[in-house]
């Protein structure tokens, strides 16, 4: 059933066995679990089954760190979350996201990855995949390339034997989560979702350590409690760690933060244009199809990438990435050097006399790229007398893990929203690491590419400096983080907050470590394992 | 005779750009080529902020700047108010382009795109962008005409059904997008124009847009 909080009589106080604050992807999933059960649930959502500015606006906030998208419009509030934004495009006039779980290493504590490992292993969560994969309806549970290779038949790259691999991403359609599970919600005689329901702070015992109610407001002013045997946020990574500093009631550096971890060790996904491989092979250009668009396989979306094997990652000390392949003519020159800029910029610095003190390094890099100035000129010439069509380029779209740093966070602000309550203020940080990591996998990858044929690979990325073109993905991960010891987490293995008996959090701010793939399917595979613990802790 | 509007409520848009993205897909634009664009503005008053955003195409105006300034008639009205382009008369003047107040049109330069395909490269999707005769040509936002055509030739609803319905509207999880008969008081869209306050975009230029927004 639907209750707009904004009708409510004024002091109610409203009872339930859980609460969920947060009516997106975790919360719906958790809520579905219990549907057609005796639980009584009731999902807290600030904003209405639409978007609407002024309660969008509550998401407004300061960032003060690597530049980032504008806190209100990335994220979403309203029912259905972020869901209601997914766009890759599938084919026909779907829209949807993509799919992958984690990798065992994402899982793993590594020496070279400071903060890193869960406190268990992917196999611990393969059930919880499997589930989330029929939740997410993506089809047979699989993610093998040999069951999702080219529609057509075609084998995808010949990566067999080599450092890299070809992985598979999965899409679920956006309607999903954004319109149809939402319904079922609203149609649940067990389920009460509460709309334009705001969570201002979280009310404890005087120990601190239970829960007693949440205290909600509406923008048209009323004010009243939620009480419960059990309460989870799911408000999504920057509102929860948000809301915890903001109860500080009991605790005066907010709730669960005696340690200062809450809202730290912010982590995303970094996205960037940079490499390029300029392809010599038309037959395996052939067997690209996969990598350069989503495919529809046997009824499902599929899209494949490039990683690199455990084994390598554990060799050379990286964080776990995977690339995309996207074909161009040619790079545009206001992006890209001159596939040859070493040798002709080397060139015209000698002949314009540039520093006498570099002369040395500008001989050799002239005479070390005679090859491509040669070629240079060769296409130049081909292409004024015969019109012939350059090579094409596959431009590397990468996507990476970040370390995780507890200097990356979320704090709040000194602006203060419609409630009178303080913004939130993100300080996303890159590190050199970060980066380091992108160009020695790049470095590996090209090696493979150039061995079977594929092509040559010219690298963009200068030292350990982000790309211009560096972005997240929107996926808000790591600031209420998991860890048995909470002097190093906020919430232990159960995802229960350290110290509170019945205070839980869903979502991809409990991440220790981000992985590449995407963490909607991990949200909604920890999500189920929540709802199963609940269940039992309720037996 | 039908007369084809959209009416977007603004305070329903959150600028998501699913109806955008689903708009290149549906209609296989090239990558650089977008028949809607979204504009976001953020408005502060004090402590106070308020985002809006505005999605942007063809606005299918009743007195259409890019009609009277092309010099073959290959930009020309239907009689249900769509303003369309003739890709057969079209010679890739860009006076149209110039002429339109709202960033609406694109010139087609699909030369890239074919050398990709012939290069060997296959991009699934790459539809109107290796089409050899709209080379040159001006595009924009048609109201998904082809669509619209073949639903009423079914006895479709456009506005209703949404197979005779354009993508945008289908798309927008929010249901922001309206569209419908203007000249029918009861369609969708008259519905919403009626009952709220609304606005045009640029109107005292005197374009007449057949796409309104709801503003209150």
């Amino acid at each position: 059933m639907v209750v707009d909080a904004r009708s409510l009589p004024p002091d109610v106080s409203l009872e339930s066995d859980i609460c969920i604050v947060g009516g997106g992807v975790a919360g719906i999933t958790l809520a579905r679990e219990f549907l057609g059960s005796a639980v009584r649930v009731c999902v807290l959502e600030g904003g209405g089954r639409d978007p609407d500015p002024e309660t969008q606006s509550l998401y407004n906030g300061e960032s003060v760190g690597y530049p980032y998208y504008p806190l209100d419009t990335a994220r979403a509030r309203h029912l259905g979350g972020s869901s209601a934004r997914w766009h890759v495009p599938l084919g026909a006039d779907r829209l949807g996201a993509r799919m992958r779980p984690l990798d065992p290493i994402d899982f793993a504590e590594r020496d070279w990855v400071p903060y890193s490992g869960w406190p268990f292993g992917k196999q611990d969560l393969d059930p919880y995949y499997e589930r989330a994969d029929a939740v997410c309806q993506l089809g047979p549970p699989t993610y093998d390339v040999r069951h999702w290779k080219n529609g057509d038949g075609r084998p995808p790259l010949p990566l067999a034997g080599t450092e890299v691999s070809t992985i598979i991403y999965k899409f679920c359609r956006r309607e999903l989560f954004a319109r149809e599970y939402p319904n079922q919600l609203l149609e649940a005689p067990n389920v009460t979702v509460c709309l334009h329901a705001n969570v201002l702070d979280i009310h404890t015992n005087e120990a601190g350590d239970h829960v007693d109610h949440l205290r909600v407001g509406t923008l048209n002013g009323k004010r009243f409690h939620v009480r419960a045997k059990v309460f989870v946020l799911a408000a999504g990574g920057i509102e929860v760690p948000r809301l915890l500093l903001l109860s500080n009631a009991t605790h005066a550096a907010g709730l669960g933060n005696a340690y200062d971890l809450v809202g730290r060790f912010f982590m995303e996904h970094l996205h960037f244009w940079s490499g390029m491989v300029v392809i010599e092979d038309r037959q395996i250009l052939e067997r690209t199809a996969l990598y350069n668009d989503v495919q529809t396989v046997k009824g499902v979306a599929v899209v494949g990438k490039l990683a690199l094997s455990e084994e390598v990652i554990r060799r050379e000390k990286l964080l776990n990435q995977n690339v995309q392949l996207f074909p161009r003519l040619r790079p545009d020159p206001f992006k890209y050097p001159k596939l040859s800029t070493k040798s002709l910029s080397s060139l015209k610095a000698l002949v314009r006399g540039g520093d006498p003190s570099r002369r040395g390094e500008h001989l050799y890099d002239f005479v070390a790229g005679l090859n491509d100035l040669a070629r240079l000129g060769f296409r130049k010439v081909r292409t004024a007398v015969t019109g012939l069509p350059t090579k094409p380029v596959f431009v590397f779209a990468n996507m990476s893990e970040q370390v995780p740093n507890p200097q990356s966070r979320v704090t709040l602000g000194r602006d203060v929203d419609s409630f009178g309550q303080r913004r939130v203020q993100l300080d996303w940080k890159i590190t050199a690491q970060d980066i380091r990591s992108v160009a020695r996998t790049q470095e590996i990858m090209a090696a493979v590419l150039e061995r079977i044929g594929l092509g040559r690979f010219y690298r963009q990325l200068v030292d350990s400096v982000p790309p211009a073109t560096t972005h997240g993905g929107y996926h808000h991960m790591g600031t209420t983080r998991m860890h048995p010891d909470p002097k190093r987490g906020v919430v232990n293995a159960d995802c229960r907050m350290h110290g509170i008996d019945n205070l839980y959090i869903a979502g991809p701010s409990v991440f220790p470590t981000g992985g590449y793939a995407n963490p909607v399917l991990t949200v909604v595979a920890l999500t189920l394992r929540l709802a199963d613990h609940l269940k039992s802790r309720a037996a | 005779m039908a007369r084809w509007g959209i009416a977007i409520d603004l305070r329903k848009c959150d600028g998501c750009g699913c109806c955008a993205v689903n708009c290149s897909q549906v209609n296989h634009l090239p990558p650089d080529v977008a028949w809607r664009q979204i504009v976001n503005v953020e408005l502060r008053v004090g402590a106070t902020s308020r985002r809006v955003h505005l999605p942007l195409s063809c606005m299918h105006c009743a007195n259409a700047p890019c009609e009277s300034v092309c010099p073959t008639a290959a930009t020309y009205h239907r009689s249900d108010g769509i303003v369309d382009i003739d890709a057969q008369r079209c010679i890739g003047c860009g006076s149209c382009v110039v002429a339109c107040p709202y960033m609406a049109r694109t010139l087609l330069d699909i030369a890239e795109s074919r050398k990709l395909a012939a290069s060997g490269v296959e991009v699934p999707g790459f539809g109107i962008a290796l089409r050899q005769d709209l080379d040159g040509t001006c595009t924009k936002c048609n109201l998904c005409r082809p669509r619209l055509d073949a639903g009423l030739a079914q006895g479709l609803t456009p506005g209703v059904d949404a197979d005779a319905t354009p993508v945008c509207v289908n798309t927008c999880i929010s249901n922001a997008i309206h569209f419908g008969d203007l000249d029918d008081p009861e369609s969708a869209v008259s519905r919403v124009i009626r009952g709220n306050r609304v606005s045009r975009v640029n109107e005292h230029l005197g374009t007449e847009p057949s796409i309104y927004y709801v503003v209150e």
